[in-house]
Order: structure tokens, then C-alpha cells, then sequence
């Protein structure tokens, strides 16, 4: 079974850096961060593969493509997988040319700077963008019996109606957040504010017990 | 059973008035009746809504047809059967909350000019996205803009198939390639311009007059009939 992810930098494992290698050298330390974000964690206790298309300062109108994309081009339908998203904050847009350009990483000296600024300017509501990526991924993955594993990662998502959503309503930041307030003595995020490894692994721990009950 | 027709100008009507020197607004009962979405619902008895869009591409057809299920299906009294006219593939949108439609990448033409003034306030706000987006994102008929044709086919086919919701889908304009065999889709590989004749269309404009529409129309009931959608 392989399980593939879509996702932000939440999913991506941003700032979770091996001590062991530079932390100028990023693709050194990609085995270290996909193994180790909620994603490689959840394969490694369920006893899968794993595919990782998440992208720091994705959208979750990006992830709908990024999801289409994957099904469209990549997809082996005689292959066991469980698409697991964790969907991100609502203000957030992405532009494709080549590859994917998001709102919070365009520079002044980046293209879509101009697109950056009118669609802040022109879109007071984020969330129809939202409900069309849920819409688009969940149906389907239950028109083609794709498994689905799904939760907030950041952002103020309303409760959905989908399957598998796990912890509904809530995100994986609130959920670290809560715990480490209940207790001190636990420390699950790194300096930039994504989870740590011990983040993860919290979380994972919790994912794991509903994705059994629920998909496995 | 309510048919909820989605598109873009050949959706909409665009062209049909009963009064040219009226106002769209006036001449909108007069469109939507006369347009291939209503004398569809007429050939059918069922009734009919027209949310076809002048100008848009497959990836706002996609977001309209999202809107519609997520925010307006559960205002609908009666089962709906939606109804789709792809439109071209090289055509992109930006949504303008404040004036609540869409900017189309199509009400531009080749010297960057907007031939419509009633247009052109919303269509300024994104001059510059759209410059972008001509640069760096809008391809041909192979690639480019086709990723987004190819999720908005995917979308409203797997909504609809997993909700047993009734489709019709064919082509109003553009070259198609689709992935998958989707359902009820008639002649997916040609659009109205390779049936329609010039007397079924409006001199100078290129969308289908009331005879053009009666063509189409006639010719998805008989699919609708053949295909036993309904």
C-alpha cells in the first residue's frame, strides 16, 4: 500500500532538518524530512510506502490540481493507495506555469507578483476555493474507491461532511498547540512554527489509531 | 427534474434578444427561453436554469458548477440534471469578489482592448494577471490552460456520477482531448462550429442564432433519448 500525500509545508516537513547534514544542503536532507513529517509516519506505522507531493506555501486551490495531476498523469489504478491530504489555511492562492508559484512565497523580484496583488485586493472570501478543492478530491476518490484520509493542517476550516476527516473542524496546529498548553513539558515546534519532529510524531500517533479504525 | 446549464456564451445565449436596442437585462427571458438550455428544458417539460457565463473558460465552468453544488443544490425543490457546453481551452478567470463575476481572459481582444465598456471596470482590476498569466501560464490547445480543462471535466463528472446526479456534456467551442470515457458527452470530439451553419448562426459574432440553438437543442434530446439519461 503507498500513501499519497498532498499537502503545505505542514505535510512537506518544513524545519525538519537532520543534525547530521548541512542545512544548506536541502535535498541531502530530503529522506530525513519525508520519513519524518506526520506522512512518512503514518506509512511507517501502517507499514507503506509513501508518496510526497506537498509543497511549502501550497494552496488548497493548488493541492486540487496537484491531486488532478497525480490522478491524471501518475496514477496506477491496479495500485493499493490512500490519498491523504491535510488541507491548509483558506487565504492562500497559487499560479501555474512550469511549476507552482503561492501568495506566500512571491517576491518582488518573482513572477505573479501583479497576480499576488489582485487577488488580494479582489477576493474577500477564500473559502469558495476551498470547498471546490474538497469538493473536487472527495468526489473523486469515492466515484473511483480511492481511500481517503483527510484533516486540517492549518487555517479556520467549518466543519465538513466528507469521509474520513479526521478531527473535523479542528487543525494539526490547534491540536500541538492545545497539548503543549495541557502540558509543559512538551515541546512539539520548531522555531519557524511547524511542528518538530516530536510534533509529528504526537500527531501521527493520534492520525494512526483513526486511520486504523477508520480505512485500514 | 430542473436542468441547470452551465457554460459560456453559447450557454448564455449571447446575441439572442427580442429587442437589440433594449437592455441585456430586458432581453434576458427572451435569451435563456431561446437559448439551447431552454428549448432543451421545453423539448423535455422540465424546467431550467441558466447559469452560462459570456467569456468563461473550463476552469471558471468548474468553479461555477462547485458554487453551485456547494452554496445553491440545496435550494433546489426538485432533482436537477446539469448540462455542460465546454468551451475553449485557452481561456483563463479571476474572480471579483466586489462585483461578484468573474474577469474573462476572452473579453480582451488581440490588441488588449476591451470591446465592451460595461466590462471594463472589472475587466481593469486584473489587466496586470492577465498580462502575467499571457506570459508565464496560458498555452495552446495541447497544454497550458488544458490541465485546467482536464480538472474542471474531472470535476463536475465525478461529482455528478458519485451523487447520481444526471450529465450532459458536449462541446460548444475548442478542441478536446480528454482523459477519461466519460458519460453522456455528445460528439466529444467536435464542437458546434463543425455542424452549425452559417444561416444557424449571427452574422458578424459567430454565436448561434435562435436556429443554431434549436439545432443543438434537437440534436442533445435526441441523445439525451438515445443515451436514456432522463
Amino acid at each position: 500500500m503507498r500513501l499519497v500525500g498532498f499537502g503545505c509545508s505542514f505535510t512537506y516537513g518544513s524545519e525538519l532538518q537532520s543534525s547530521d547534514i548541512d542545512s544548506n544542503d536541502h535535498w541531502g536532507n530530503t529522506p530525513h524530512r519525508e520519513s519524518n513529517v506526520w506522512l512518512g509516519r503514518l506509512a511507517d506505522k501502517l507499514g507503506a510506502t509513501f508518496d510526497n507531493r506537498a509543497e511549502p506555501g501550497n494552496s488548497n486551490y493548488a493541492i486540487q490540481y496537484q491531486f488532478a495531476d497525480w490522478f491524471n498523469n501518475n496514477r496506477n489504478p491496479s495500485e493499493s493507495v490512500v490519498v491523504c491530504v491535510a488541507w491548509t489555511a483558506l487565504p492562500r492562492f497559487s499560479w501555474l506555469d512550469d511549476t507552482w508559484t503561492h501568495n506566500g512565497t512571491v517576491r518582488d523580484d518573482q513572477k505573479f507578483l501583479h497576480s499576488r496583488k489582485d487577488w488580494i485586493t479582489s477576493n474577500v472570501d477564500h473559502i469558495y476555493w476551498t470547498d471546490a478543492a474538497k469538493l473536487f478530491v472527495n468526489s473523486v476518490c469515492k466515484l473511483y474507491n480511492i481511500p481517503i484520509l483527510q484533516f486540517n493542517a492549518l487555517g479556520k476550516h467549518k466543519p465538513a461532511h466528507y469521509d474520513n476527516y479526521f478531527l473535523n473542524g479542528l487543525t494539526m496546529e490547534s491540536i500541538l498547540k492545545d497539548a503543549q498548553q495541557s502540558d509543559d513539558r512538551l515541546d512539539l515546534f520548531a522555531s519557524g512554527g511547524h511542528p518538530n519532529k516530536a510534533g509529528h510524531e504526537y500527531f501521527t500517533i493520534r492520525l494512526h489509531d483513526f486511520a486504523k479504525e477508520r480505512i485500514i | 427534474m430542473i436542468l441547470v446549464g452551465i457554460g459560456c456564451s453559447f450557454t448564455q445565449g449571447a446575441g439572442l434578444a427580442a429587442d437589440p436596442l433594449h437592455s441585456y437585462e430586458y432581453n434576458t427571458p427572451y435569451r435563456e427561453k431561446n437559448c439551447w438550455v431552454g428549448q432543451l428544458a421545453d423539448k423535455l417539460g422540465q424546467s431550467y436554469i441558466n447559469l452560462g457565463d459570456g467569456g468563461a473558460g473550463n476552469f471558471a465552468i468548474g468553479q461555477n458548477f462547485a458554487r453551485f453544488i456547494n452554496y445553491d443544490l440545496h435550494m433546489c425543490d426538485q432533482p436537477i440534471m446539469v448540462c455542460v457546453g465546454w468551451t475553449q481551452v485557452d481561456r483563463m478567470s479571476w474572480w471579483d469578489e466586489e462585483a461578484y463575476h468573474w474577469a474573462h481572459s476572452s473579453w480582451w481582444d488581440g490588441q488588449g482592448l476591451i470591446p465592451w465598456p460595461g466590462l471594463a471596470g472589472t475587466a481593469n482590476k486584473f489587466e496586470n494577471s492577465r498580462k502575467e498569466w499571457l506570459l508565464h501560464s496560458q498555452g495552446g490547445e495541447g497544454d497550458g490552460n488544458q490541465a485546467l480543462t482536464d480538472s474542471a471535466k474531472l470535476l463536475v463528472n465525478s461529482v455528478c456520477e458519485s451523487r447520481n446526479i444526471p450529465l450532459l456534456q458536449f462541446n460548444a467551442l475548442g478542441d478536446h482531448h480528454t482523459y477519461h470515457d466519460y458519460k453522456n458527452y455528445y460528439l466529444p470530439d467536435t464542437n458546434t462550429q463543425d455542424y452549425l451553419k452559417s444561416d444557424q448562426l449571427i452574422p458578424n459574432d459567430g454565436h448561434p442564432n435562435e436556429l443554431g440553438h434549436t439545432d443543438i437543442a434537437s440534436r442533445l434530446y435526441n441523445f439525451v433519448n438515445e443515451c436514456k439519461i432522463l
